[in-house]
């Protein structure tokens, strides 16, 4: 009944083989250096959202079972085993500390609201015993991401906030875990956090603002003069967990994407990592990686809302995976 | 000072992609693209066209924004005014099932040429009977609206500079009896959406040149990790949005005579010109209409700077227009 002219193929809008589905890769991202993961070990059939991934010395990689509260450890000849189990916990970030222990980060529980509340830092011996509270829930973070800085410090993430309130942001915790002090406040949910090799710069995602911030540190929780910047706004959903290598170069999970995004030590885009079957919508839940220390290889933690289960995947980065502090 | 050295090599050109006030930016230059045809001029004069949307007989209703007119396009296309209130400033609209002209208004300037006072009117579909829905002296702008399934308005609020978030986006339930904050802190909230289930909530922050995506949980309520902003624009401005039957969400690009086309994840995906535009033409464009159950779709702009009046487009999008709340 609306009288509008048939119109030709110029006028019309169709999708191509690089715009279909509901990922495609960003046009400014088509054309880096992209790899393809590996499946490496099926962590379940169902839908278990993972997290976490870290080594520990003994080449065990340890990640986190969210919303089971668990934290399970793969053995290097791929056993997998439960090292420790707390409902409620919901834990979402893993460092190791050089003594052994296992530092967890925890956006804790889920309040009436909906949202998580009262997170917290615990630590646990490696075998899962001597639960001790690092950062405690009466503080009100929601901690989502830590890592160790060489002296024994650590940075962590406050995963408050939502794309128009910046409650959330990067807090550090000095050695002596007496403070906890803001590094970067006023954060859309602060949510990966990492330090280059020489614990001099820091980086961290803020997941619903879409940014990349990068950090010049003068001394261990303090940003150096003109030292803080966004570098990078992603395109589409959405920075989750990152890592850094011997190069200094940062690889950010982008959950909901099935993909790994490369960055140079300075923040720009220079590599990418996918995961098998997302341009069929597969595996497109993709939160964190960790590297194998004097390697170049990785693995990345991923599920499938699409019936393949949950998964840890394995690739090849640009440089050798650097000892962490639970390495020194 | 001699420079004779200076060659070619170091002497910045244009090119014919960077020549005009709207060159297309780079990173959008190889999105599928389609050129719109011309399908009905409104006038010769400067209009501001605003809020296409069609109702249930196909008439295109849509506003002249400084004129305070609603007018109805038939399909036929014969023009006629239906309602007027010079100080009205109205600058969306949306259909209710009843048949009733839901607007939206950014209402009467201050003598400082600021608004402060818009309001959401409803009209019946002769313009009689008129009601007020949000009233002026709750300060909000209103920019644009739309439907839930269970007639549930979102709206909003276009207060706010790209250092002030003052505006939002807000929801009234389906009696009209209460408005509650859904994404407020915006720098100019103007465009919003819904998916045709009414889960995913797309708005665009002018100011601040963002696009905004939340997931629902329910009528006026973001789930956890729900907001989240997957693009950054470049160059002015995200106006209104629609959306399609797959979930493909339309941004009007105002100054560039252009509409970018995500996917429903928020990926850019292509993108719809205006003739002209190379040469500045018809460059405001405001906001787009789908047709329900075709993928032809109608778009509004007028041309401050080539003189050519104020016009309706029509081109083809990937899929076609559903049926919205006016049409259930």
């Amino acid at each position: 009944m609306i009288d509008i002219p048939p119109l030709g193929d110029e006028s019309t809008l169709s999708y191509t083989p690089a715009t279909r589905g509901l990922v495609p890769i960003p046009a400014p991202e088509r054309n880096l250096p992209t790899v393809t993961a590996v499946p490496y070990f099926k962590v379940s059939d169902g839908v278990m959202p993972l997290e976490g991934p870290s080594f520990d010395r003994q080449g065990n990689l340890l990640f986190l079972d969210i919303y089971g509260g668990r934290v399970l450890r793969l053995s290097a000849d791929r056993q997998l085993s439960t090292v420790y189990a707390e409902p409620d916990l919901h834990p979402a970030g893993i460092a190791i500390h050089r003594d052994g222990r296992i530092f967890l980060g925890a956006v804790g529980r889920v309040n009436s609201e909906g949202i998580f509340a009262d997170g917290c830092v615990i630590a646990l011996e490696p075998d899962g015993s001597h639960r001790e509270t690092i950062v405690a829930p009466a503080l009100g973070h929601v901690v989502d991401d830590l890592v160790f800085d060489s002296d024994g410090g650590f940075y962590f993430t406050d995963f408050r906030g939502t794309a128009t309130n910046r409650a959330g942001g990067v807090y550090y915790v000095g050695p002596g875990q007496k403070t906890v002090k803001p590094v970067l406040p006023d954060m859309c949910g602060a949510n990966g956090v990492a330090l280059s090799p020489d614990g001099k710069v820091l980086w961290a995602t803020e997941y619903f603002a879409n940014r990349l911030h990068r950090i010049d540190l003068k001394a261990p929780g303090a940003i150096a003069r003109s030292g803080s910047m966004v570098p990078y706004h992603f395109v589409g959903r959405a920075p989750d967990s990152m890592r850094t290598d011997s190069a200094g170069n940062v690889y950010v999970a982008m959950q909901r994407q099935g993909r790994i995004l490369a960055f140079s030590p300075f923040g720009v885009p220079i590599g990418q990592i996918l995961l098998p079957g997302r341009e069929d919508n597969h595996f497109l839940q993709c939160t964190s990686l960790a590297f194998v220390p004097g390697s170049r290889n990785l693995f990345i933690v991923g599920w499938d809302l699409n019936g393949r289960g949950s998964m840890v995947f394995a690739a090849k980065g640009l440089a050798d995976g650097f000892p962490m502090f639970s390495h020194q | 000072m001699d420079l004779s050295s200076l060659g070619a090599k170091n002497t910045l050109s244009y090119s014919d992609a960077t020549r005009g006030l709207v060159p297309i930016p780079a990173a959008e230059r190889d999105l599928p693209t389609a050129m719109a045809e011309p399908y009905f001029k409104v006038s010769d004069d400067l209009i501001g066209l605003e809020g296409p949307a069609f109702d249930r007989q196909g008439n295109l209703l849509f506003v002249d924004v400084f004129g305070g007119r609603i007018l109805k396009l038939s399909p036929s296309r014969q023009l006629s005014t239906v309602y007027t209130d010079p100080q009205l400033h109205p600058a969306g609209i949306a259909i209710h099932r009843d048949g009733r002209l839901f607007i939206a208004a950014i209402g009467a300037m201050d003598p400082d040429s600021q608004f402060r006072r818009g309001c959401i009117i409803a009209i019946d579909p002769d313009g009689a009977n008129r009601q007020t829905i949000v009233a002026p002296h709750l300060g909000y702008v209103v920019d644009d609206l739309v439907f839930d399934n269970e007639g549930g308005l979102y709206f909003t609020d276009f207060r706010g500079s790209p250092t002030n978030p003052a505006g939002g986006v807000f929801y009234v339930s389906p009696d009209f009896q209460t408005i509650s904050p859904v994404l407020p802190g915006m720098c100019g909230a103007n465009g919003v959406a819904l998916s045709p289930d009414a889960k995913v909530l797309w708005a665009t922050e002018f100011c601040n040149n963002r696009l905004l995506r939340a997931d629902m949980t329910g009528p006026g309520v973001i789930g956890r990790f729900g907001a989240t902003v997957p693009y950054h624009f470049v160059g002015r401005a995200p106006d209104s949005m629609r959306t399609d039957s797959a979930g493909n969400v339309y941004v009007a690009m105002y100054h560039q005579a252009r509409f970018l086309v995500f996917s429903p994840y928020g990926i850019p995906i292509g993108q719809i010109l205006l003739p002209g535009r190379e040469d500045n033409h018809f460059l405001k464009s405001t906001s787009l209409a789908l047709v329900p159950g075709s993928r032809d779709l109608l778009m509004v702009s007028r041309d401050e700077l080539g003189g050519r009046g104020s016009m309706i487009f029509a081109a083809r999008g990937l899929a076609e227009g559903f049926r919205m709340f006016s049409h259930q």
